[in-house]
C-alpha cells in the first residue's frame, strides 16, 4: 500500500522531534500521537511524553494502543508519573512541544477555538472551547498548529476570535512585545500541505505539498494569500525503519491509513 | 463523654436542602471521568435553576444540567465528549441561542481563580491569554501592569464556590476521600469551596484509611458530607472502577441532537427513563441494567 498523507504528517512530525524532549501528545489526535511515538520508537529513547495526565513511556511495546480518550485507563500501563492539570502549568516552561488546533486560524498563526460569529454573547457557531491551549502555547518553547480542514472558513484573514495567540499582527518580535514566551507557533500541518512562517513577518508560507495535491488547490482553499516559496517542496518520505514502526508497532489498525 | 467523631454520611435527599437556586457549583473531575453523577441527577429531579458552575473540562453532566434548565452560566474551559462529540449538544445550542452565560476561561485561568480563592487573594497575575480576545469577552478578567515592569497581565479575580460536588473511591464516615488512580483538579476545587460533598463508590473504614492515610486525597476537614453511591458516575467512569459508557453517551448525543433539530421526543424519553423515572440510585442502576454495568468494569 502506498504511503498516505496522514502517514507523512506523523513522519514530518517524528523528524522535527528531538531526543529528549517534553512533548504532550495529543489523546484523541492519532496523528500527532503517531508522530511522537514514532519518534519516540525511532530515534528519541529518552522522549519526555505526556499523554492524558501520564508521563508515558513506550519504548519496548511492541503494540501501542489507539487511546482515543483522556480518561483512557489502558494507557496507565505505561505511565510514570501522574502529573495533575493543576501542576502541568508549573513544568510548561520546560516544554519541547505541543500541539494545538484552531476552528479559525489566520496567516499569523494566530487561531480560534471559542467560536465564529460577531456576538460573542450570541455566538452564530460556537467553538468546544480552548481547554488548556490559550496558557500552554504562550508558556511552552514550541508549538505546531494542526488541521484537519483546509478551506477558506479555516483558514481567514481575521479570526473572529483569538484563543491562542501566534504572531499576532506580524513581526519577529511580535510575541516579544507582548511579553509571551517561547518561539511560538512553528508549523500548521493540514490536509493538503505542511506551513511554515516567514523569518521576518512571520507570514505563513508553504513548505511541503502532500501527495495528488497542487499549488493550485492550496491557494484557492486559503482564505488570505499564503507566501509561497521560490521552490516547493513534497512531502519527505518515509524510510523502511519508520514506515514498519509506525505500520506494525503504532497504528496497527490502520487509522492513519484510512 | 465526647468520644464520638462526626458522621458525615448524608442520604441523596439531602441533596435537595444543600443545593440551592442561584449557587455556585464546583463540579469535580474531568472530561468523562469521575463526575458526580448521582447527585446532577438528583439536582435536575429537584428542578434547581440559575445555576453558576464551576469546572475543569466537562462533558455529558454539565450538558444534562443545561439541557434540563438548571444553569445560568457556565465557567468552564471545555465542554464536550472528546472524540464522541467535539462539543457537547445542548452547550453549542444555548450559546448561539444566546441563552447562556459564557466565561471564556482556560484551564490555568480555572486554577488561577480557585487559588486565588484559596490564598485570599484580590486576583491572581496570570501571563497566559495575552493578546487573546479572552480578556475583551470575558468581564471577570481584567488587564494590569506588571509593577516590575515586564508590562501587561492578566489579572484572573477568585472564585469561592458555595458547594463542591465530588465523585471519588472511598472515604470514612469521616470524609477522608481516597481517589483510586487519577484525582484530577479535586483536591483543589475542595480547598477553594465552602462547602464539599464527596460521593464514593465504597465507605470504608477509618482504620483502611489509616493504614493507606498517604493516600488520602481530600482531607476530612475539607468534607461537609459523603454519600454513598456505587457506580454513581454512571454513564461517566470512575478511575479504580468501570470505564465510561460508550453506547450510552452516543445515544446521549445521537437524542440531543435530534432534539436540538426539532424532534423532542427521543431526548424527552432519555430524560424520563434516566433522570426523572427513577426514584433512587439503584433504581437507575436496574434501569441501566446490571449485565451493562458489568461490561464497564475495568480490566
Amino acid at each position: 500500500m502506498s504511503v498516505t498523507s496522514k502517514e507523512l504528517q506523523a513522519v514530518f512530525i517524528s523528524r522535527y522531534i528531538e531526543n529528549g524532549w517534553y512533548v504532550i501528545a495529543g489523546i484523541g489526535a492519532g496523528i500527532q500521537r503517531a508522530g511522537v511515538i514514532l519518534a519516540h520508537l525511532t530515534h528519541c529513547p529518552d522522549l519526555k511524553i505526556v499523554m492524558s495526565d501520564y508521563f508515558v513511556d513506550f519504548l519496548k511495546d511492541t503494540e501501542i494502543g489507539d487511546f482515543r480518550s483522556y480518561t483512557e485507563t489502558g494507557l496507565k500501563k505505561n505511565a510514570e508519573y501522574m502529573i495533575p492539570p493543576e501542576i502541568r502549568y508549573e513544568t510548561a516552561c520546560r516544554i519541547d512541544l505541543m500541539f494545538a488546533g484552531g476552528m479559525q486560524i489566520d496567516r499569523f498563526g494566530n487561531t480560534n477555538l471559542i467560536g465564529i460569529g460577531s456576538d460573542f454573547k450570541k455566538i452564530r457557531l460556537r467553538g468546544a472551547g480552548s481547554i488548556g491551549a490559550t496558557s500552554m502555547t504562550s508558556l511552552v518553547k514550541r508549538y505546531i498548529i494542526f488541521t484537519n480542514n483546509h478551506n477558506k472558513r479555516t483558514f481567514v484573514e481575521k479570526c473572529d476570535f483569538i484563543s491562542t495567540i501566534g504572531w499576532n499582527k506580524g513581526g519577529a518580535d511580535a510575541r516579544e512585545k507582548l511579553g509571551l514566551l517561547g518561539e511560538g507557533p512553528q508549523y500548521v500541518i493540514t490536509p493538503l500541505c505542511v506551513m511554515d512562517f516567514t523569518e521576518q513577518s512571520k507570514e505563513l508560507r508553504l513548505k511541503h505539498l502532500m501527495p495528488n495535491v497542487s499549488l493550485e488547490s492550496v491557494m484557492e482553499n486559503t482564505g488570505f494569500s499564503l507566501v509561497i516559496p521560490e521552490k516547493v517542496e513534497r512531502m519527505p518520505e518515509p524510510n523502511e525503519l519508520e514506515l514498519e514502526v509506525l505500520r506494525n508497532r503504532i497504528d496497527p489498525s490502520g487509522i492513519l491509513r484510512r | 463523654m465526647f468520644d464520638e467523631r462526626i458522621d458525615k454520611r448524608i442520604k441523596f435527599e439531602q441533596i435537595s436542602d444543600l443545593v440551592k437556586d442561584g449557587m455556585t457549583l464546583a463540579i469535580g473531575g474531568y472530561l468523562t471521568a469521575n463526575k458526580p453523577m448521582a447527585i446532577i441527577r438528583q439536582i435536575i429531579k429537584k428542578g434547581i435553576k440559575d445555576l453558576t458552575v464551576i469546572a475543569f473540562p466537562s462533558s455529558i453532566e454539565l450538558d444534562l444540567l443545561i439541557a434540563c434548565g438548571c444553569v445560568k452560566k457556565v465557567i468552564c474551559p471545555y465542554v464536550g465528549m472528546e472524540s464522541l462529540s467535539m462539543i457537547a449538544p445542548f452547550f453549542r445550542m444555548k450559546a448561539e441561542e444566546g441563552s447562556l452565560e459564557i466565561r471564556e476561561v482556560d484551564v490555568a485561568m480555572v486554577v488561577c481563580m480557585l487559588r486565588a480563592a484559596t490564598q485570599g487573594l484580590p486576583f491572581l497575575p496570570w501571563k497566559g491569554g495575552i493578546g487573546t480576545s479572552i480578556p475583551e469577552i470575558n468581564p471577570d478578567i481584567k488587564m494590569v501592569d506588571d509593577p516590575f515592569g515586564s508590562g501587561k497581565l492578566l489579572a484572573i479575580p477568585p472564585l469561592s464556590p458555595d458547594l463542591a460536588l465530588i465523585h471519588a473511591a472511598q472515604s470514612d464516615i469521616h470524609g477522608n476521600v481516597q481517589h483510586k488512580g487519577k484525582s484530577f483538579t479535586d483536591g483543589l476545587l475542595a480547598r477553594a469551596s465552602k462547602k464539599v460533598i464527596v460521593q464514593v463508590e465504597k465507605i470504608v473504614s477509618n482504620a483502611e484509611i489509616k493504614f493507606n492515610f498517604f493516600e488520602t486525597t481530600i482531607p476530612a476537614v475539607l468534607v461537609d458530607g459523603i454519600l454513598l453511591a456505587p457506580y454513581g458516575a454512571h454513564p461517566l467512569s470512575s478511575q479504580g472502577y468501570y470505564c465510561e459508557d460508550e453506547q450510552y453517551i452516543k445515544e446521549y448525543i445521537s437524542v440531543a441532537n435530534k432534539f436540538i433539530k426539532g424532534d423532542k421526543k427521543g431526548f424527552t424519553d432519555f430524560a424520563q427513563e434516566y433522570v426523572y423515572g427513577p426514584s433512587s440510585l439503584e433504581d437507575y442502576l436496574e434501569t441501566v441494567s446490571l449485565r451493562r454495568l458489568l461490561s464497564l468494569r475495568e480490566a
